[in-house]
């Protein structure tokens, strides 16, 4: 059929303008039987293709309304709508079955794979191209770029003609090896009786008898493959252009835009259509305040804001919903950033690497947790699946049995593991055809998320939110991966068979596809539209405003291809930046006739913080119009922002401040002899660490964190210490640290460990050595261990003011020397350099010394009061296990305090005892402590606001 | 452009208009009548690309209203054009409106961008032969995604080797220490040394010469007691002793370190000035020769450890960035320039449809050498191409005193010799600075033409020389523009444990750590230039990140509004800390910390946080976490924040907006756990700081700004303060590496020459770099320019010590005051200098904040857009159970539609069904990949079904009059829903009283059993009465007169519906 133009004119939008034409073209009529009935508005037999699918569901809003509305009951028979890509399957059908994603990826695998020397001419680097998964990356490269191709008429093999011809036959080998490629594809295909989806020229017309005309509305441009096909129609096709008759020679015969006309004509937007934002937030506010303008007078439905640049929406986002305005994005969302897609990849993830960081993660997943409560009926899984990583280390949990029983934490880490394995047991490890995987993965997630339908508490603690449609939103992807899944599993077996893969290639495919997926956004009343650039022509608001009108996004630029060159697209008839231009010419023009209230905005940053030029299409004006807008549009007034935008009202003043430690004695009535250090250090964080208990709970467990190798040899010595060594000489003592070392070690974790693990037992072993080399040599200078003196627990109940305070505490080492009558009371230490015991115990402050911790003169005040002769000379000392060689002599490192200093510790002591008990915890210390201790945040030790606290404290000069 | 001088480079002094040149060169090429296509403009910071552009544009379409903006711009052309020595027309207004008119034309074909942003362009183009089919996402190098990246990677190296093999690495890595942590090791050396790996040769890892081992060292042991004894120097014999013991426990640095050995390694040979005897001597040499072969050794053995270490780490980590797809910068230029190995030049230009004819290179000091060979190949510019094929012209500007990227490989000697690459380039200098006053400019002057007179700094010659070379002195283009100068010591009130000649050593690291009351005093300074100058910018320029924290906490709680920019400042909120709380307590749910945090704060009523109970907290995770699966970071983020801007000010309210476009930028590369977020917030470099008059940051980032006021409080910060790892040794300055040796200094160094050259070499870079550093940081300021110190420590004498070699002591020495130790060192200018009238017209440095209102729309007004029912949704198809939705049981799907469709195409029984065939086909276009076998089967089956009591009770024809409509589409608006779809039968009876009966069928083909047929049924009274309704509608007819049914076909079952106005009854 020749296809036939008609003009709609602009000064209606474009829908408003079809409805008129099929109200005029096929107004209502009686029923020749029946014309009691309503009067039928009959347009079952018209199809109507539209560039997007929301244009078709808009028009029936539109012939609805008018045959309810305007008309007084007329009975509409809707047209039937489509896109105008979808157009050829609606009105065609294959001779043989169309391949479905899988199999279009799968063939594309099996052509590259066949042809490797031909393969290699496209990807050099194909000899190193690793598992399917990088294969079916590029094969579904391939087939995009197959797909652009042929709904442009075009082929691989046809460019690569295009090339030969060419002086300097530039590309060309790069060409002619796609087109082999393409032919392979083809013939893989065709062998296993499978359609080309792309190839529209094979697809036989089959209109049905029930379609009478076909109408094309709002296409600015036909591909040429499609163009084919609608003359191969057997009725009229009519295309409907959304300009007046009088600009017919800027279209061509299917009404879409002659590129030679709009490339150098001028466009017409005034001045004030255009609006320059700063940052992409900026624009989202300039959004509102234009809409803000008719607010009184429309509903929020009735307002559409465009984005050029995708990336723009977030902005959009959060600037309306802080502003109070609904939107509803026609995007809708990912389907891979959806829960069944996350929960797949964290299950490739976990059965890539099977070890305890990647079970974590996994049943941390929100749709998982309740998993094995649900089986084992156990709760609160992950704070001791946290703490179990954190002190064993696991490599992997389901291989780790430490000899510890009370270690798996009373079955509940079995619970977890189970549950894991239970969901990847049915995947396995070996490799099946693809459509055998499609089973197996649905099987699991059913499992997945039956439970979490069961599960009363999921409703639950949702109902805390903002109302957010999130059943929907995940009843709708679990449908979408459904979908994908039985078109896995309808995926030509012969086909599957020629490239089987493991479980995680599968999953790995299935997200691939998954990323052109959308899932609808919910529908929401009354909200604003967020549309695509290119959708805003055909929408019938009339309050437009359109976002990122910079280069870059409008028009869209054809350059950065890895396949087609622009100039490449543009010698051989396929979407350029040049046809782009053109036909953004176009959809502006008709936009700015048809919209009575339009806004055009261009950011001076882009999304990605880039800096961006306002669209040429803005400058698409001459003469004196040109030299302003340019003046306007380039020549920036100043070079330091002058407003500033945030997305949240502010205060006048900040209310943040830690929150004050509960007023009133404190009744704590023993304490650590460590905890003085805390107090000593901070008395506000000693309140949260000792009175209230806080912690901070990680489990990032890469190796042993310097405390834990401390005392894991700390426990080594000890263990030794209480048997009888008196007659070792260092051999045997080094080889029996050695011993002891290996079976704590296999005790805490396990015997299949972490290689960083490993690596710092052999560590840990060399300190010990050195540890040999000092027991021996002490051993001869006349010291023992006295009796009960390895880790010895002793409490002392310190008399202050009258009433008495319990303090505890564990000696490591007490040894007497019966020679010099003297004792030694010892504590061991492994940090890298040479600890001090004084300067870790106090500090100069001005002129006095100040405690800075109180653990050795309390230990020696403990020793002397419960287990020593009265009145025996004690000495304290620390025992450093040094990493390097080092002289038994200087592993000792002895304090060197007098009598009056010990007295003034113990009156230290006395004086953190009698503030505790009056409940002093304010103000905390002004120097954060030199670590991460998990308290920074409620210490607020990041803010500003935290010097404030001390602001009373006047700056060292001021007497000056 | 085709005659005279083609290649340019430029020497461009800070404030001389870098920006303003390249925007005229760019101009004068295109007037010469390139197109915009035809010139490439690089640069390397996204701001400057911006800049350049915009300057550009600007200057053209300013100059297209002509007066002096048109004779301003002809100025600039005819200068450059008589540098060329070409004649020069001036422009016209209309030539220049014309150039406007093709500059917007072709504005999508400006290539000015940054060269890492081109190197992505044209990886993104080759794809495929970096063999990779998705663009990969870069990446900072120091993000928590790489760090994570390198652990994944180590974590695969170490569980591959062997355990004793990665036990002698680790050995050779740390000098056969224990060390307590190794992955921590391991990470820092791969982390700092992988870029080398890179890019350096294998074998200059191999390079250091380690003399051999005395064969006589037993022998020399051996005599040692009884020389010990028998020397008459009993303290040279204790000496002697205690070398043997250290030699024992073969502790051989320490025995270097001993006074009588390095007495004969000088050659000097005496004990207390007094000539040892020559037996001991001997021996002694002895001993310094195996120590000297066993050091070297070790260090050898280290490096090649290092090597070790990455030749098994290299290929994994490679691997495990591209299973993230993931790159880091530094990778880049490496990857294209692997592509471009591959490819012939005419390739390149076509595929990236790019073949600039002029190129234009800013900042030329800060390309580094991979950068610049990627360049020379794609723009032909190495020697082993015709000159036709080369562009016609390139012009460079830079300036090698502002190299300050030589830490990340920027190698400023490129550009001195960038005519070793190009042909007859002509250089020139611009020295007229328009930025600064003559006061600051005279300080620059005066500092950097008496290098000399620092004594530290005679031993680097050549970096002296360097810098005399080129260096001229600095001249005010504004010559009126007043200014101030200041360097000046804090109060010794705040000296306390100041300790300038050790403090490197100290445990715990910061070597620029000033006593604690310094960054106060400098707070109290910056209060006071605030006031005196209440609309000027002040720029606070620190050395370290902890300082910049301390000081920016402490000008904040003096109330100024200061602001500061780095990495993981965005957490310096109290609102923000409360998000990373809430996002920890999310993975974490037993961290009982961040539970009270959160539950003290304003989300407590948010997460229904009603206790702080283990299993609330569980409850308050699970749905943080649940919320973060579904609607991701952003929007989570976003909801939390707006509940905390409730009691924030505006430092807050900005701060969480930045943390709003974080948390969205995250959801684009997404995990699922909340704790890695939390890492790469922490690990986020914020540059878009709180707006704020007085802005701290640390010196690289202030280039390319400039400041009214600038403050250096930092300048004692020690030049070579921390060792490097490895020392490297290039052949000449931008040849190759030659080697590479594992660090080690003192008594190791000095036995080595091969050492103390390489360490040479590296402090002469150090030092350079920090000479440039203090260039670019004085010169940033317009008017004011004040060098803060902390007060220095004293001798017992009351003398300052000496200063280790910083800006600091350089500053002092070349104004000739080493030994100042208080009060103001110098001056110079007004203290309160005003604001000539030529200024710009003061900039409002407070800008006004805007945020969204509140925006109400009219909700009474009708619906633009209905919403969306569809009927069969209605059916309440969202109650379906998982299970089902994924039970993939196509074949049953497949049957259920054939015969749906085959029921539309029946009219009435008593009329001829379709034929096979016609089954067939329509059968075909549902299920195409079914067989004949299997539809002849399924037709079969369906003919007997319509001989089924009730469904050929439905399909049979009535008595009367009646009109059938198959497949009647609809669409009809009710209430405020809009219904549509298509009704399987829809049936009009003309009832003799003239009255109309309407029914509509709809046809259900799923396998229900009978017995499950009324509670299906029931699924579908919405539906059905929704049918009912738009009939009502449509054909304007009474509720009442509509019967709709449901023929469930496989258990043979009719239901229907009628219809009361509120109720539906079923039968
Ligand atoms: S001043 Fe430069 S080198 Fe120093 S910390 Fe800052 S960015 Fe790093």
């Amino acid at each position: 059929m020749r296809p036939e133009v008609a003009w709609l004119g602009w000064d209606r939008p474009l829908l408003q303008a079809v409805t008129d034409y099929l109200a005029q073209q096929c107004p209502p009529k009686h029923h020749e039987r029946m014309p009691e009935l309503a009067p039928q508005w009959d347009l079952s037999s018209v199809v109507v293709a539209a560039p997007s699918a929301r244009m078709g569901r808009r028009l029936l809003d539109l012939l609805a309304g008018r045959a309810q509305h305007s008309w007084d009951r007329v009975a509409l028979a809707p047209p039937h709508t489509a896109t105008i890509g979808a157009l050829p399957r609606v009105l065609g059908r294959w001779t043989c079955p169309a391949a479905n994603r899988f199999e279009v990826l799968l063939a594309w695998t099996i052509a590259m794979k066949s042809l490797p020397e031909v393969t290699a001419a496209v990807v050099p680097a194909a000899a190193t191209v690793q598992g399917s998964g990088d294969w079916l990356s590029i094969a579904r490269r391939l087939a995009a770029l197959h797909d652009e191709l042929a709904v442009e008429g075009s082929s691989m093999p046809g460019i690569a003609r295009y090339c030969s011809k060419r002086p300097d036959r530039r590309d060309e080998r790069r060409w002619s090896a796609l087109a082999r490629l393409e032919e392979r594809y083809l013939s893989v295909l065709s062998s296993h009786g499978f359609s080309d989806p792309a190839d529209l020229a094979s697809l036989a017309v089959d209109a049905g008898d029930s379609v009478r005309t076909v109408l094309i509305v709002g296409a600015a441009e036909i591909p040429h493959a499609i163009a084919q096909f609608l003359r191969r129609l057997p009725v009229p096709v009519r295309f409907l252009v959304h300009a007046p008759y009088e600009e017919r020679l800027s279209f061509d015969e299917l009404g879409s835009v002659r590129h030679e006309v709009w490339l150098h004509r001028q466009l017409p937007i005034a001045d004030d259509h255009i609006r320059q934002a700063e940052l992409p937030r900026d624009q989202a506010l300039e959004a509102l305040a234009f809409l803000g303008d008719f607010a009184d007078s429309v509903g929020p439905d009735e307002c559409s804001v465009g984005l050029g640049d995708q990336r723009l929406l977030p902005f959009v986002k959060r600037a309306f919903a802080a502003a109070g305005v609904p939107i509803h994005a026609a995007y809708g969302n990912l389907l891979l950033q959806s829960r069944p897609m996350q929960v797949l990849g964290l299950l490739t993830d976990y059965l890539t690497n099977r070890d305890a960081e990647s079970l974590a993660a996994l049943v941390r997943h929100p749709d998982l947790e309740r998993l094995p409560s649900a089986r084992s009926g156990m709760t609160n899984l992950l704070t001791p699946l946290d703490r179990y990583r954190k002190e064993h280390l696991p490599p992997t949990l389901a291989s780790h049995p430490p000899d510890a029983p009370e270690a798996r934490v009373n079955g509940k880490l079995d619970a977890v593991s189970e549950v894991a394995e239970s969901l990847v047991g049915q995947l396995g490890e070996e490799r099946r055809p693809l459509n055998r995987w499609a089973a197996p993965l649905a099987d699991a997630l059913a499992m997945i998320y039956d439970t979490l339908g069961t599960d009363p508490a999921a409703s639950e603690v949702e109902s805390g939110a903002r109302s957010l449609d999130m059943p929907t939103l995940l009843a709708e992807s679990l449908q979408e991966t459904a979908n994908l899944l039985a078109e896995m599993a309808s995926t030509s077996d012969d086909l599957a068979q020629a490239e089987p893969m493991g479980a995680a290639d599968a999953i790995r495919l299935v997200r691939r596809l998954a990323l052109d997926v959308a899932v609808p956004d919910p529908p929401r009343e009354r909200a604003v539209e967020v549309l695509d650039w290119f959708e805003m022509h055909g929408d019938d608001a009339e309050i437009k405003v359109v976002l990122g009108m910079n280069e870059g996004a409008v028009p869209e630029p054809m350059t950065g291809d890895p396949f087609l060159p622009d100039s490449l697209r543009r010698d051989v008839g396929i979407p350029s930046s040049e046809s782009r231009y053109a036909r953004d010419a176009y959809l502006l023009t008709a936009m700015v006739q048809s919209t009575p209230h339009l806004a055009l905005v261009a950011g001076r940053t882009s999304a990605d913080g880039d800096p961006v030029s306002p669209s040429r299409l803005l400058l698409a004006v001459a003469g004196e119009t040109l030299v302003r807008r340019a003046q306007r549009l380039f020549v920036s007034s100043t070079d330091s922002p002058t407003r500033i935008s945030l997305l949240f009202a502010p205060k006048a003043t900040s209310s943040y401040s830690p929150v004050r430690p509960g007023s009133g004695p404190c009744l704590l009535q023993r304490l650590h002899v460590t905890a003085f250090r805390d107090y000593l250090a901070c008395p506000y964080r000693f309140y949260l660490k000792h009175v209230l208990g806080l912690e901070s709970v990680t489990d990032r467990a890469e190796e042993m964190d310097p405390a834990l190798f401390g005392s894991l040899l700390h426990d080594v010595i000890s263990m030794f210490a209480q048997e009888d060594h008196s007659g070792a000489d260092v051999d045997e003592v080094r080889h029996r640290l050695r011993q002891i070392l290996d079976e704590l070690a296999n005790k805490r974790f396990g015997h299949s460990r972490l290689s960083t693990v490993d690596l710092q037992l052999a560590q840990a072993a060399r300190r010990l050595d050195r540890f040999a080399a000092f027991h021996c040599a002490h051993r001869d200078k006349g010291w023992h261990v006295l009796a009960g003196g390895i880790e010895r627990e002793l409490v002392l109940d310190l008399d202050v003011d009258g009433e008495p305070c319990r303090i505890e505490g564990r000696i490591d080492r007490i040894e007497h020397n019966v020679a010099s009558d003297e004792y030694l009371i010892l504590d061991y230490k492994s940090p890298d350099s040479r600890p001090d015991p004084d300067a870790s115990h106090r500090r100069k402050e001005a002129e006095s010394w100040k405690w800075t911790d109180l653990q050795l003169p309390l230990y020696r005040l403990m020793a002397m009061h419960h287990l020593l002769p009265p009145g025996s000379r004690v000495r304290v000392a620390l025992l450093w296990l040094p990493p390097q060689y080092t002289g038994p002599d200087g592993m000792l490192v002895e304090a060197r305090w007098g009598e009056e200093d010990f007295v003034s510790a113990e009156n230290c002591a006395r004086e953190v005892i009698r503030k505790i008990r009056r409940g002093i915890f304010w103000p905390p210390a002004q120097e954060p402590p030199p670590f991460e201790d998990g308290l920074a945040g409620i210490c607020m030790d990041r803010c500003a606001q935290r010097l404030m606290l001390h602001r009373n404290a006047e700056p060292p000069w001021s007497e000056a | 452009m085709e005659r005279g001088v083609k290649n340019l480079a430029i020497r461009a002094s800070a404030g001389t208009g870098k920006t303003y040149e390249l925007a005229v060169q760019f101009i004068v090429r295109l007037v010469a009548g390139a197109s915009p296509a035809d010139i490439l403009a690089t640069t390397f910071t996204r701001k400057a690309a911006g800049e350049i552009l915009s300057r550009i544009l600007s200057r053209v379409a300013g100059a297209s209203l002509g007066g002096t903006a048109l004779e301003n711009l002809n100025t600039d052309l005819r200068r450059v054009w008589r540098e060329r020595r070409v004649d020069y027309q001036p422009l016209s207004l209309e030539d220049c409106r014309a150039l406007l008119g093709r500059m917007c034309r072709y504005l999508h074909r400006f290539h000015v961008s940054t060269i890492d942003a081109l190197f992505v362009r044209t990886l993104g183009v080759f794809l495929l032969e970096a063999g990779t089919a998705d663009l990969p996402a870069m990446t900072d190098d120091a993000s928590a995604e790489i760090r994570r990246a390198r652990t994944r990677a180590m974590e695969t190296v170490l569980a591959r080797l062997a355990r004793d093999e990665v036990l002698s690495m680790l050995d050779a890595l740390v000098g056969n220490k224990s060390v307590r942590t190794v992955a921590r090791r391991m990470d820092d050396v791969v982390a700092a040394l992988h870029y080398l790996f890179r890019t350096a040769p294998t074998d200059a890892w191999d390079t250091l010469v380690v003399p051999g081992a005395p064969p006589d060292l037993d022998a020399a042991l051996v005599r040692m007691p009884a020389l010990a004894n028998e020397v008459e120097d009993s303290s040279l014999g204790q000496a002697l002793r205690v070398l043997e013991s250290r030699v024992r426990e073969r502790d051989w640095s320490a025995v270097l370190e001993a006074q009588i050995v390095k007495s004969v390694l000088t050659g000097d040979a005496t004990y207390y000035r007094k000539p040892m005897p020559s037996q001991v001597v001997e021996v002694l040499r002895t001993i310094a020769e195996a120590s000297t072969h066993h050091v070297l050794a070790a260090v050898k053995h280290k490096t090649l450890g290092m090597r070790q270490l990455l030749e098994a780490f290299s290929p994994a980590y490679l691997l495990s960035l591209r299973d993230q797809n993931l790159l880091p910068f530094s990778e880049l230029p490496i990857l294209v320039g692997s592509v471009l190995e591959t490819l012939d030049n005419q390739d390149l230009a076509y595929r990236l449809d790019m073949n600039p004819s002029h190129l234009l290179l800013d900042e030329f000091q800060d390309t580094n050498l991979e950068q610049w060979q990627v360049l020379r190949r794609m723009f032909r510019l190495h020697d082993g191409h015709q000159a036709d094929a080369r562009p016609s012209s390139v012009f460079c500007v830079g300036d090698t005193k502002q190299a300050i990227y030589g830490w990340r490989g920027g190698c400023a000697a490129i550009f001195e010799r960038i005519d070793e690459d190009l042909p007859a380039v002509v250089w020139d200098s611009r020295h007229t600075s328009y930025r600064s006053s003559q006061t600051v400019l005279d300080f620059v002057d005066t500092v950097f033409t008496n290098l000399r007179a620092d004594p530290d700094l005679a031993k680097f010659e050549a970096v002296l020389r360097q810098w005399e070379s080129h260096y001229e002195r600095h001249m005010a283009f504004h010559k009126d523009l007043t200014g101030y100068v200041e360097v000046c010591f804090a109060p010794d009130a705040t000296r306390e444990a100041l300790d300038d000649e050790d403090g490197g050593n100290d445990a715990n690291g910061d070597p620029a750590s000033a006593a604690p009351g310094y960054e106060v005093w400098v707070a109290h300074r910056v209060a006071e230039l605030h006031q005196t100058h209440p609309g000027a910018s002040i720029g606070i320029l620190m050395r370290t990140n902890k300082a910049a924290d301390v000081l920016a906490l402490a000008l904040q709680s003096l109330g100024l509004p200061a602001s500061q920019e780095g990495p993981g400042v965005l957490c310096d909120d109290p609102a923000v800390d409360l998000v990373v709380s809430a996002m920890h307590l999310a993975d974490h749910p037993g961290s009982t910390a961040e539970a009270f945090h959160v539950y003290h704060s304003p989300l407590r009523d948010l997460l229904h946080f009603q206790d702080r109970s283990l299993q609330t907290c569980e409850r308050v995770s699970l749905a943080l976490r649940r919320r973060l699966a579904t609607h991701g970071y952003g929007d989570t983020v976003a909801w939390l924040a707006a509940a905390l801007a409730e009691y924030g000010d505006r430092r807050t309210s900005y701060r969480l907006t930045q943390l709003v476009e974080a948390a969205d930028e995250y959801d684009r590369r997404a995990g699922t756990r909340p704790a890695d977020f939390v890492e790469w917030l922490l690990s986020t470099t914020v540059t878009d700081s709180v707006p704020a008059p007085i802005r701290i940051m640390s010196i690289h980032q202030s280039k390319g700004l400039e400041f009214d006021i600038v403050v250096l409080p930092q300048l004692h910060h020690p030049i070579g303060a921390t060792p490097p790892s490895v020392l490297v040794v290039r052949r000449g300055e931008t040849g190759p590496v030659q080697e590479i040796h594992a660090y080690a200094g003192g008594a190791i160094q000095a036995v080595s020459r091969q050492l103390q050259d390489a360490y040479r070499q590296h402090a002469s870079r150090e030092l350079q770099d920090a000479l440039n550093l203090l260039y670019v940081a004085m010169t940033r300021a317009r008017r004011g320019l004040h060098v803060f110190m902390p007060a220095r420590k004293l001798k017992k004498n009351g003398e300052p010590t000496k200063l280790r070699l910083s800006a600091q002591s350089i500053l002092l020495s070349a104004l000739q005051q080493p030994g100042a130790a208080s009060g103001t060192v110098y001056r110079a200018g007004t203290w309160d200098w005003d604001t000539p009238a030529h200024e710009r017209t003061p900039r409002s440095l407070e800008p006004t904040d805007v945020w969204p209102t509140r925006i109400r729309f009219n909700t009474a007004r009708p619906l633009r857009m209905w919403p969306e029912a569809s009927p069969s949704a209605a059916g309440g198809a969202h109650v379906v159970r998982p299970v089902e939705i994924f039970r993939l049981d196509t074949a049953a799907r497949d049957r259920g539609s054939v015969l749906h469709a085959w029921l539309q195409r029946v009219s009435w029984l008593d009329e001829p069904l379709p034929t096979d065939i016609e089954l067939l086909t329509i059968g075909n276009a549902i299920a195409p990949r079914k067989d004949r076998a299997w539809f002849l089967e399924l037709a079969e089956d369906f003919r007997r079904k319509l001989q089924q009591p009730n469904t050929a009770s439905v399909l049979a024809r009535p008595q009367g009059e009646v009109l059938l409509q198959r497949e009647q589409p609809f669409a009809v608006k009710l209430g405020d829903r809009m219904v549509h779809g298509r009704m399987d039968r829809l049936e009009i009876h003309r009832l003799p009283q003239g009255a109309t009966q309407i029914i509509v069928t709809d046809f259900k083909t799923d396998a229900v059993p009978r017995e499950a047929v009324p509670t299906r049924a029931a699924h579908y009274g919405e539906q059905m009465r929704a049918y009912a309704e738009a009939v009502s509608v449509m054909l304007n007819v009474p509720l009442t007169s509509i019967t709709a049914r449901l023929l469930f076909v496989e258990p043979d079952s009719v239901y229907s519906f009628a219809f009361g106005n509120t109720e539906t009854t079923r039968t």
